[in-house]
């Protein structure tokens, strides 16, 4: 049997214990989610602590028809939506968002790190899309989920999760044309 | 002005960079690459990004003590906060469940009489108490106010034991923000954190941006469980 079950069904029943030991085993997941979406530690523990209050309050309702860490995903998924809808993207973490250089000030050394620096750049570009496009991009490309997959957490259609993904690269394209361009152009 | 030819190959290319495009569909843009350095190029900056995004840098993960003390922080939090609502459940009970049942009552009741002025019948004037709190006046008028079909809305949601807190979610889907607000404000503060806070996969703000009518079968049979679980 999956220790995990036992653990959950101990939680059902009210057993703290058993659900700080979920805890203890999902929390660097959720965190991990939480923080690629806020850029932000305070944000991001905020939401992890969110997450389990919800989910052990909501636990008696939790069938098992899916695993606990999807079902974990889910609710931290909702919050992080939730909560970029209200924040702007000036209140993100500036420390954790790494800067773009004017173009003008950029020597001709930073141009031929440009490469190395386009993953960095890219952070700051995530940052700034749409909440729901930045978390499709980010549940695809940093958690390699399925569309499929995607749309269940996102609770949207395959297609709209699709759609979001094509958006969130398209702006992303544009806000970085300085960097992609040039790289190709070395 | 002369517009750009290749234009309708972008959202192609986008496509084709996600691995999303049909067979045949990237056979044309691979040929079309062939004859256009531009949009080759364009097709190796989306992939470079999409490469890139990857293996962007990881934001710093805290320190062990960190994950260490999360749990308990988390079970302390749940401790403070279990005791307030569970009691404000316990000494509210059989209110709520009197509440529920009369706008049980006077939605079919309502129903029977067909609703000929297209109003809610005077008696659920009556229901002026949800939990510990009043509802106001405004979200009486604005009930009175309501549309056969939205009526019918709600009585279908009542029908399929939804709890009463389902109708004024319901009515806001209907009304919009003023309405929400309104509801929000009639509500007792000890359903504010409820409220504002996401009980997922069904959380309220979710509900109230649903339209309850699109749900499927299966969405709608999850929404009543988790409302009902709540409830009870």
């Amino acid at each position: 049997m999956d220790p995990e079950h036992g653990l959950v069904s101990a939680a059902q029943r009210g057993d703290l214990e058993a659900f700080s030991r979920l805890i203890q085993i999902h929390q660097e997941r959720i965190y991990a989610l939480a923080v690629r979406m806020t850029r932000n530690h305070h944000d991001a523990e905020d939401i992890t602590q969110e997450t389990f209050i919800l989910a052990y309050r909501k636990l008696k309702g939790f069938r098992g028809k899916s695993s606990l860490g999807t079902w974990l995903h889910r609710i931290a998924v909702n919050l992080c939506l939730s909560r970029a809808r209200k924040k702007r993207p000036s209140e993100l973490d500036e420390e954790m968002i790494p800067r773009i250089p004017d173009r003008e000030n950029r020597t001709r050394i930073e141009v031929q790190a440009q490469a190395n620096q386009l993953k960095e750049s890219l952070a700051s570009a995530v940052a700034k899309l749409p909440p729901r496009q930045r978390m499709c991009f980010l549940l695809r490309t940093q958690e390699n989920l399925k569309y499929r997959e995607v749309s269940r957490l996102m609770k949207c259609k395959e297609g709209t999760a699709k759609a979001l993904y094509h958006q969130a690269l398209g702006n992303l394209r544009k806000d970085l044309s300085a960097y992609v361009e040039e790289s190709h152009a070395i | 002005m002369q517009s750009n030819p290749c234009e309708k190959w972008k959202p192609l290319l986008i496509a084709s960079a996600c691995g999303d495009l049909q067979r045949r569909e990237e056979a044309s843009l691979r040929e079309h690459l062939q004859s256009c350095p531009s949009c080759a190029r364009e097709r190796a900056c989306l992939e470079q990004i999409l490469l890139a995004a990857r293996e962007m840098p990881q934001p710093s993960q805290p320190p062990q003590a960190f994950w260490d003390h999360l749990p308990s922080r988390i079970v302390e939090k749940i401790q403070s906060t279990e005791r307030p609502l569970q009691s404000f459940f316990l000494s509210h009970r059989a209110l709520i469940a009197a509440s529920v049942l009369f706008l049980a009552c006077a939605a079919l009741w309502g129903r029977q009489r067909n609703l000929k002025d297209k109003r809610i019948p005077s008696s659920s004037s009556k229901v002026q108490r949800v939990g510990n709190g009043v509802i106001s006046s405004t979200l009486e008028e604005r009930l009175a106010q309501l549309e056969e079909k939205q009526l019918d809305d709600i009585y279908s949601c009542l029908e399929t034991e939804i709890p009463a807190l389902m109708i004024p979610a319901c009515d806001s889907l209907v009304h919009g923000e003023e309405l929400q607000k309104n509801i929000y404000t009639c509500l007792p503060p000890e359903w504010d954190h409820f409220l504002h806070t996401a009980p997922s996969p069904f959380s309220w703000p979710s509900v109230l941006e649903y339209d309850v009518q699109n749900l499927s079968d299966t969405e709608r049979e999850a929404l009543i469980n988790e409302l009902n679980s709540f409830m009870t």
